[in-house]
């Protein structure tokens, strides 16, 4: 499954470090090199958004502790 | 492992006045990093109400639940939540205000999520399948 994406150029010694890993485990490069992008992609994604967390602003919303039935009950 | 984040760690997570803000913060950021953190759309409306609750403007407030929203993925009620919302119904006493609890967890178990990280652990202890985080 998937597509065939165009020509890219990688260095040697990584495209044989990926065939070696692919005939031990008997895998197909496609799905080994899948399987790098998809940790790639979540790692650079997941550090993006923790950034992102560390930027929430700091509101003043009162020391006591949020409850359900503040939330759910009364109108106001 | 996928873990639930519920309306309390994102409230103390922006409230600097409460002694979990520090650990709220911290917890959120390392399960947004590992991408483990998951948000119910419940989620989302409580934190509108509390917010709103506690003074923050209306305006203001989307501006904060929808940062939230664009940072962690939001999943949905489906069909199997409510059969299981009203089989277990039938099965533990639950009543009341935490019907929503309720709701949230099984929002949370039938899309494959079974941890859940709150500050009311009390309130969750008796749902079946739910694990606590940590």
């Amino acid at each position: 499954m998937g597509t065939v994406v165009k020509s890219v150029r990688v260095k040697e010694e990584i495209w044989e470090s990926f065939r070696k890993i692919s005939k031990e485990e008997n895998r197909p490069l496609s799905q080994l090199i899948n399987e790098a992008l998809e940790k790639y992609l979540a790692e650079k994604t997941g550090k993006a958004a923790a950034e992102k967390i560390r930027k929430l602003p700091k509101l003043s919303l009162g020391p006591e502790p949020l409850t359900r039935e503040e939330i759910y009950e009364g109108r106001d | 492992m996928k873990v639930g984040i519920d309306t309390n760690v994102l409230f103390y997570a922006l409230n600097r006045e409460t002694p979990f803000h520090e650990e709220a913060r911290e917890n959120l950021i390392s399960l947004v990093e590992k991408g483990q953190a998951v948000l119910a759309q419940q989620n989302l409306v409580e934190l509108s109400v509390a917010l709103t609750k506690r003074g923050i403007a209306p305006l203001e407030a989307a501006k904060h639940v929808k940062y939230f929203a664009e940072i962690i993925p939001t999943i949905r009620p489906n069909l199997e939540t409510v059969t299981l919302f009203l089989e277990q119904m039938n099965k533990v006493s639950i009543q009341g205000v935490k019907l929503f609890d309720l709701y949230l967890a099984l929002t949370f178990i039938s899309n494959g999520i079974y941890h859940l990280y709150t500050y009311n652990k009390r309130d969750f202890q008796d749902i079946n399948d739910l694990r606590l985080w940590p």
